[in-house]
């Protein structure tokens, strides 16, 4: 029985400890930031420092000259915001601004959760290519402002190419040509192309515009249709035979990510990648480092043009908003250029406005690699997916492991067409 | 065992635990038991999460759209595999773990600590660094696969057909561990030591030992601890979202996923809550059968 | 044939300990690697030098210490005010055999089956009738609630343990049912108010979905979501950053394991030589 008394007055004591400090913790978080005045709340699940530190710039300058409305920046971050936000929604107690991207915000607004912005950027708008515009728009109503976006480029690294005696392309490639490229600079040692296709679809999506790949049609009138065609095709295909016949790829890249093909090409055991521009961000600590030397091919093209569809990231304002007006100011001010600016490079990506963009080439100017993928990033096109609600279901259920399928050699080709089709009814 | 609490319990004792209960109950019904309804009910409508969306009641629409949709039911399948995997995997490591932090050998104190560690991680923690032990070019495991020449070793591992599943069970395992353990370290001290005496003095080794007199002693934990596991795992695809995202082709897509889609991408409450409702509904079933079971056996043992 | 044994056992052990400890090892092995070093094609079982960047970008990430002090907070509160709460209820349940009780056991299957996801939504629009949405309370109400089945499950398995005869012998004295609780079962319960407080703890500290949906102030912000925030698009990661600070977020976790394993294992021998 005595050790039932002892630990009573070291537990009193101990229990008082913390009740202050739990109290002193309570009191921080319960008192509010700001006093009287309501902010802005603006979510960015931006994380990269270069990108986090032009927010906080662009915030605090604001804050600077607008003591009334103030801002406040809330981090979030990329895979969890929807959920976050599909419960805000629900609640009605969403955050005032938004970034996020344009694929995501769709479904949003179909639901009405975004407020129409139609007429209060349309400075902006002059200033925006129109497939940025309407990538970002549902039932031609704007619903985010087009941000920043990345166009898939193919970098080359300078030192195999000048190994394999091979000059890098100055003109447009057509995605043959790179084939028939990538099968020459495939030696015992080295793969000709790196890239990572566990997850095919969304490349599959925007560079099928290469070929003219629509996916869905009608959609105008009301009921959209699937439709897989060859152009639709073209892309897996093409990578398909680039693993299995001409043995140009890795057969590694078939299970791993834009990742992992892109430390397979620093190590060198490829000649070429293609992913999107914001590996340009680690290619520059390679080239720091180790001296790793690198460049980025014009855009390539295929039968139907060097356009691709564009899912930039966006700008939003909740529907539920009470500060609107206000919620606008602070986006129009965030798109000036010496925010953007940052905002694009810190990420990788590329400004969608004409008037950033050539702040970026001025900025970068030293890199003949940066220049291409600006170059390259003039080439977006409006996703006619857009139009389709259940698009994003739709390439994530059905389209994505019919593709995992198809690429790991389990069915065949026409067998990925029937079940990408099929599962688009069941969906339904 | 009759529960001769009469002299014990009185009305009042009862009342009053009921009152210090109170809050406790109070919270319960506002957070889990209200819910719950709501969601249940919401089964049986249409409803969209959206402004200005309508919603009526349909009957069991959702519920023969669910049980129509072949993804869904193949996913029952994989949830089935992965979640009794999981728990006789961890189970088994467990046990032995366990054994082996009761012996006080030099490795008994390394391995108690040892098996508390994924407790420590945060689940966002644990898939980035299940993600970079499995890099095919830069991780440990793909490196061992190399150095012992086993196939398998340029490839993703969860990024593969055949081995996404194994490897993404393998982790699940790796994270259940230290319940598993925990709970086996307390009952096997438990034990009395007089009983594990008589069977060494009848002359019984360390094998038989183990046979006789730990396991049926464990029995009880071992079984709750697996049915449990079973329970926790089959709705738990957190894990297994962040590292394979359901794939490659659907092979690690479990049903709990499909619920979570529906009702957080999509926005689809009532078809999700008809999918959740099918789920609870084929594990209270399959639990049930299983208890019902079990009193049966014991009834006649 | 007993030396093979012994070597057997020490061979399963080492690689037990390998499955433990490996991945923990690597954890702080790419904590330590530079930039460049986290881009390359090559398993490298050690970092090239001592990069301390990694830990002074977890550090500088505004908010994670607060995060940390955050949760410690949320994480104890919810764990005392669980045990102080259903040791009451967790002894009705374990000796009495009625229509309530076998609700409670419905109640509770029900409780671990349903899926999590379907719940938060309602749950959400409820907490926020009564203005509990991104408060720490809220939270706190949630994470209680949550545990309270699982929890109440363990302790009445372990008082069933305890024979009757002790609580019969007592009442006969003429102790009440309280006195009887607290001064009689409770100093027995030990055990199993550790077992509870160790799953409780453990399970809240960890616990992500819940404070993503009901937390949005950064400065409420549990460590889990600070530790998000350092994954990126597409499953990108600040690797080296995201090792750094869940290195540093383990650390009170073993020293917690630490305190508490001590008193465990003296109470659960004390408990079994008593039984």
């Amino acid at each position: 029985m005595k050790s039932i008394k002892k630990p009573l007055p070291r537990l009193r004591k101990a229990s008082l400890v913390f009740l202050a400090a739990f109290g002193l913790i309570m009191g921080i978080g319960a008192v509010p930031a700001i006093s009287a005045v309501t902010p802005i709340t603006f979510v960015t699940p931006a994380y990269l420092p270069g990108t986090v530190a032009a927010f906080n710039d662009a915030v605090a300058d604001w804050n600077k000259a607008n003591p009334n409305t103030p801002v406040k920046l809330i981090p979030g971050d990329w895979g969890n915001l929807g959920d976050q936000l599909t419960t805000q929604f629900a609640a009605g107690t969403a955050p005032d601004v938004i970034h996020f991207a344009s694929v995501d915000i769709l479904n949003f607004a179909a639901r009405g959760y975004l407020h129409d912005l139609s007429s209060s950027f349309r400075g902006i708008k002059r200033n925006v290519s129109d497939g940025g515009w309407q990538a970002s728009s549902y039932k031609a109503k704007l619903y985010g402002v087009p941000v920043i976006d990345q166009p898939y480029v193919v970098f080359v690294n300078l030192d195999l190419f000048k190994k394999a005696g091979i000059a890098v392309p100055t003109t447009s490639l057509n995605w043959d040509e790179l084939a028939s490229l990538a099968k020459k600079l495939t030696t015992s040692t080295t793969y000709g192309l790196a890239t990572g296709l566990v997850r095919p679809a969304t490349i599959s999506t925007i560079v099928g515009s290469n070929f003219g790949a629509k996916f869905f049609v009608g959609y105008t009138s009301g009921r959209a249709k699937i439709r897989i065609s060859d152009a639709e095709l073209e892309f897996p295909t093409l990578m398909h035979k680039m693993v299995y016949e001409d043995k140009s790829i890795d057969p590694l890249m078939l299970t791993v990510s834009a990742g992992g093909s892109l430390t397979n090409f620093i190590a060198g055991k490829s000649a070429m990648l293609l992913m999107g521009s914001y590996a340009a961000a680690d290619l520059d600590v390679a080239a720091r480092e180790k001296g790793f030397n690198w460049s980025v091919m014009p855009i390539l093209k295929g039968s139907a043009g060097s356009l691709q569809a564009a899912g930039p990231q966006t700008f939003s304002i909740s529907a539920q908003s009470k500060v609107k007006k206000d919620a606008a100011r602070f986006i129009n001010f965030m798109m000036q250029d010496k925010y953007l600016v940052p905002i694009a490079l810190g990420d990788g990506l590329v400004p969608m406005t004409k008037t950033a963009m050539k702040a970026a080439v001025e900025a970068k100017k030293g890199s003949p690699g940066w220049q291409q993928i600006f170059a390259d990033g003039d080439n977006f096109m409006v996703p006619n997916f857009t139009y389709v609600p259940e698009f994003n279901k739709w390439k994530t259920s059905v389209l994505l492991p019919a593709l995992q399928r198809y690429m790991q050699n389990r069915i065949s080709r026409s067998e990925l067409r029937k079940s990408i089709v099929d599962g688009w009814q069941t969906l339904r | 065992m009759k529960f001769k609490t009469k002299g014990i319990f009185q009305s009042r004792d009862s009342f009053l635990i009921g009152l210090a209960a109170f809050p406790l109950i109070l919270g319960v019904v506002l957070v889990s038991a209200i819910p719950t309804v709501f969601a249940i009910g919401s089964a049986f409508t249409d409803l969209i999460l959206g402004i200005n969306f309508d919603w009526r009641f349909i009957g069991f629409d959702n519920f023969s759209r669910g049980l129509r949709n072949e993804l869904f039911l193949e996913s029952f399948k994989i949830g089935a595999i992965w979640s009794l995997s999981v728990s006789i995997i961890s189970l088994v490591l467990g046990f032995l773990t366990a054994l082996l932090v009761i012996q006080s050998e030099w490795y008994s104190i390394l391995l108690k600590f040892g098996a508390m560690l994924p407790w420590a991680m945060s689940p966002v923690a644990v898939a980035i660094l299940w993600q970079i032990l499995l890099d095919p070019a830069s991780g440990p495991v793909n490196g061992a696969l190399r150095l012992l020449d086993l196939p398998g070793k340029n490839l993703s591992l969860l990024g593969d057909f055949n081995t996404a599943l194994p490897v993404v069970i393998l982790i699940g395992a790796w994270v259940s561990l230290p319940v598993v353990v925990i709970s086996l370290i307390a009952s096997l001290k438990n034990i009395r030591q007089e009983l594990v005496e008589a069977a060494q003095i009848d002359g019984a080794n360390n094998w038989q030992q183990i046979r006789n007199v730990k396991i049926p002693h464990l029995r009880p934990v071992i079984t709750s601890l697996f049915v449990l596991n079973i329970i926790w795992n089959f709705n738990s695809f957190g894990l297994v979202y962040v590292l394979t995202s359901g794939g490659p082709g659907g092979r690690t897509y479990m049903p709990a996923l499909f619920v979570y889609h529906e009702s957080f991408k999509y926005g689809n409450l009532g078809y999700a809550a008809a999918l959740g409702s099918i789920i609870t509904l084929a594990l209270v079933i399959v639990l049930g059968a299983y208890v019902y079971l079990r009193n049966r056996n014991e009834v006649v043992a | 044939m007993k030396l093979a044994w012994k070597i057997a056992r020490s061979i399963f052990a080492i690689s037990l300990i390998i499955f433990f400890f490996g991945p923990l090892y690597w954890l702080v092995n790419t904590s330590l690697k530079s930039p460049i070093e986290l881009l390359s094609d090559n398993v490298q079982l050690f970092p090239k030098g001592f990069f301390f960047g990694n830990y002074r970008d977890a550090l500088d990430k505004s908010g994670i210490i607060l995060a940390f002090f955050n949760s410690l907070i949320i994480t104890s509160v919810s764990t005392i005010l669980i045990v102080m709460l259903i040791t009451a209820p967790a002894y009705y349940f374990a000796r009495r055999k009625n229509q309530l009780t076998r609700s409670m056991s419905t109640w509770i299957l029900v409780s671990q089956v349903f899926p999590v996801s379907l719940i938060i939504i309602p749950m959400f629009l409820t907490l926020q009738k009564f203005n509990l949405i991104n408060t720490t309370w809220g939270l706190i109400l949630v994470y209680v609630v949550t545990n309270t089945p699982f929890s109440l499950w363990l302790l009445r398995s372990f008082i069933i343990a305890i024979p009757f005869e002790i609580e019969e012998a007592a009442s006969i004295d003429g102790a009440n049912l309280w006195k009887i609780l607290y001064r009689i079962i409770a100093p027995l319960l030990m055990p199993g108010f550790v077992v509870v407080t160790i799953f409780t703890f453990v399970n809240v500290w960890n616990e992500f979905f819940f404070a993503l949906v009901l937390l949005s102030d950064p400065e409420k912000s549990t460590l889990p979501l600070k530790l998000a925030q350092f994954v990126g698009a597409e499953g990108r990661a600040l690797i080296g950053t995201l090792s750094a600070a869940t290195v540093m977020s383990m650390i009170p976790a073993f020293l917690m394991y630490l305190l508490i394993q001590r008193k465990f294992s003296e109470n659960l021998f004390t408990g079994a030589v008593k039984g």
